[in-house]
């Protein structure tokens, strides 16, 4: 799924080498930048074609502040998640856990509030740092065993599902603190708390991959590990760190997962991998010129939230939506390995 | 985030999306328009004055939020609700939470986003569309939930299946059939209110007796499939185990097999519902003894019935459990309705006194 080549693969040698410090050829270079156009051109068409087109087609529901409002709540968590996957695509690795990572978190700040009696803080900090914790594991295995991302991160996936099962019975939970069911339904200045959190930590990681020395760092693994090390880049530790921001915010999903659901049960956060995938990959195609950040993927929330929306507006039918979600994911990874 | 949507006659004009040109499709559908008021104009051709004032109540929007539509017991009262809102003239948009509290949540924004008039709710907990709530009722959509005992504070008006009335005959026909005693095991989609409280019944109705529940296992609702470990899991944990209750109608056809994989052909099944799967189950597997029935999709007429009441100026009945008569379906009882998921009861039997007080009060139906 990597839009470009792994950091795995060998590094160019001998006459390799002296092609990619030389740059591409003209020829070359020239279709890349024709790709590139095309792709943010092509997806960001699309987006504003979309929005024509539902407004036109339901003039009185869809291009209405409520309905904008409720695209972006309904994009809060996907958000968060894809905000914190964005950093482990940064450093070209994979991560499979995040969805079971999420579950179990939420899992977490449940039971503290429920079972242990525990403050709502105490619930969101216990989440949180489930999360971490679960993002640690991924790390450890990851940077520092060498284990391939695909294998460790889907074990640790099934470990973290494991625990979840063995520590809550598989029973649903109910009866979290209205304060806590609060965290999805109360405003700030107008503004739902969701959107807010989600906004501030997709900008929160664009700083930190943008201007802080993790980011530099992250960003010079991505592209070339080897080379990296050898500018003394310290690249296990960034690999372990990215895991563990992404544990963290699928800790942070997790709560908002609960506390939208106003519980926990077994499966919450089924089905979340794949529209977080989609949602970076289109983002890095649409706006981030092959590279992830995390505005770009907040882009590709949105654009699938307001595709869903739409759709369900228009009524149709769900196989409808699964066909056009999964022909935009081709489209954006296609013109993303071509940039 | 996908929407998993259904209605009636629509399909064909988003396969064209990625290639639609707007401004020639807006055109075109624009042209088209909603006739929302083609039942109601047709119902207002009764010659005897309604007791209601009939534009308050005809052409009206309805969405319907199925909690997993892909369990045929879901489709019987969907299907009887399409049915029924067919019969005076409502459009139906059904949308499928997929068993997932956040996909429910987006649906249900999404159709107080749509313009709906109302929104009912099947087997959806309170708890998963609470955040929701508030913008609906805003904007005045009335919130109905089906078969499900809810949480206050989202849904105006509750109808219930009668937990005890269902729970209560199986346990009498499981005494019936283990005069001896006879371990059981439990599984469940804990998630789902309805079925914590058949739960709950059951096992008030086995205190006391010579039957003893031993294992209880929560499956969750995204993933059914996994009912065939868990079957696996709990005959291994308790080899002794004589019963096995699906306390969902949806979790036989996997505790079946489950049941076979653990070399277990002496236990015996019972579960709730005879809808078309079960009903081939009941057919094709002895272990699979009997369920428990009734004429619970006049649940989806009730529906209607309150939300004309709503729409009509009147208020809404806040908690009702449906009064059925429990029925055990075995192999021996299966029928056309039940083999066309309508349950053992067709709905056009069903619905004859409804649409006879439509048409009287509010000048609906033909």
């Amino acid at each position: 799924m990597s839009p470009t080549t792994s950091q795995r693969e060998p590094a160019p040698s001998g006459a390799g080498s002296a092609v990619v410090a030389a740059g591409p050829a003209p020829e070359i270079r020239d279709r890349s930048e024709l790709w590139t156009r095309l792709g943010r051109g092509g997806i960001v068409a699309l987006f504003v074609l979309m929005l024509v087109t539902f407004s036109a087609l339901k003039p009185e529901n869809f291009p209405t502040f409520d309905n904008g409002k409720a695209i972006l709540q309904q994009a809060a968590i996907l958000a968060v998640l894809g905000a914190g996957l964005t950093v482990v695509l940064v450093i070209r690795e994979f991560d499979l856990s995040f969805d079971a990572n999420a579950a179990l978190s939420g899992a977490v700040a449940v039971q503290l509030m429920t079972g242990a009696s525990l403050p709502m803080a105490a619930g969101i900090a216990g989440g949180i740092a489930t999360g971490a914790l679960v993002g640690v594991a991924n790390g450890a295995i990851v940077a520092y065993g060498r284990a391939p991302a695909f294998i460790g991160t889907l074990a640790v996936a099934s470990v973290a599902a494991g625990v979840q099962s063995w520590f809550t019975g598989d029973k649903t939970t109910y009866g979290v603190p209205e304060s806590y069911i609060g965290l999805s339904t109360n405003s700030v200045a107008g503004v739902p708390l969701y959107i807010v959190i989600s906004v501030g930590v997709v900008l929160a990681v664009w700083v930190l991959l943008k201007y802080t020395v993790f980011g530099r760092h992250a960003h010079a693994v991505g592209s070339n590990a080897a080379a990296a090390e050898s500018a003394g880049v310290r690249t296990r530790e960034v690999r372990f760190g990215a895991f563990v921001v992404l544990g963290a915010l699928a800790g942070l999903a997790g709560v908002l997962i609960t506390a939208q659901a106003g519980g926990s049960a077994p499966g919450n956060a089924a089905g979340l991998l794949l529209p977080v995938y989609t949602a970076a990959f289109l983002g890095a195609s649409a706006l981030g010129r092959g590279q992830f950040n995390s505005i770009a993927t907040y882009f590709g929330v949105v654009f699938i939230g307001t595709l869903a929306t739409g759709l369900t507006m228009l009524q149709q039918d769900a196989w409808v939506a699964s066909v056009i979600t999964g022909l935009v994911l081709v489209g954006a990874v296609l013109v993303a390995r071509r940039q | 985030m996908i929407a998993y949507g259904r209605t009636k006659g629509s399909g064909a004009l988003l396969r064209l999306m990625l290639v639609v040109l707007a401004v020639l499709g807006v055109a075109l559908m624009s042209g088209c328009g909603d006739d929302e008021d083609g039942g109601g104009a047709a119902a207002q051709e009764n010659t005897d004055a309604p007791a209601v004032d009939n534009s308050k109540v005809s052409g009206k929007k309805i969405g319907y939020l199925d909690v997993i539509e892909v369990a045929a017991i879901e489709q019987r009262w969907s299907n009887a609700f399409e049915f029924a809102a067919d019969k005076i003239g409502w459009e139906v948009q059904v949308l499928d939470a997929a068993g997932d509290p956040a996909k429910a949540l987006n649906h249900f924004r999404n159709l107080t986003n749509s313009g709906v008039d109302a929104i009912v709710g099947s087997s959806i907990a309170a708890e998963w569309v609470r955040p929701g709530a508030p913008a609906a009722k805003a904007k005045d959509i009335a919130l109905v939930q089906l078969i499900t005992k809810a949480s206050p504070g989202v849904w105006e008006a509750d109808i219930d299946e009668d937990a005890t009335a269902y729970s209560t005959a199986l346990a009498e026909r499981i005494k019936e059939d283990f005069p001896d005693g006879a371990k059981v095991g439990v599984l469940i989609e804990g998630v789902i209110p309805a079925e914590q409280q058949r739960l709950a019944v059951l096992k008030e109705q086995f205190e006391g007796s010579n039957i003893e529940i031993v294992a209880t296992k929560d499956i969750p609702l995204a993933d059914q499939p996994s009912a065939q470990k868990a079957t696996v899991d709990v005959m291994n944990a308790q080899p002794d185990i004589d019963v096995l209750i699906s306390v969902s109608s949806v979790l036989v056809q996997y505790m079946l097999p489950g049941l076979r994989t653990a070399g277990k052909d002496d236990v015996k099944v019972y579960s709730w519902y005879a809808d078309s799967i079960n009903a081939k189950l009941l057919q094709s597997n002895p272990q699979f003894v009997a369920v428990v029935d009734s004429d619970i999709a006049k649940a989806s007429f009730i529906a209607i019935d309150e939300l004309l009441k709503r729409f009509s100026g009147e208020e809404m009945t806040p908690q009702q459990n449906v009064e059925v008569e429990p029925k055990i379906v075995t192999k021996d009882d299966l029928n056309d309705a039940i083999a066309a998921d309508e349950g053992p009861v067709p709905y056009e039997e069903l619905i004859a006194p409804f649409l006879e007080e439509w048409q009287t009060k509010y000048g609906l139906g033909t």
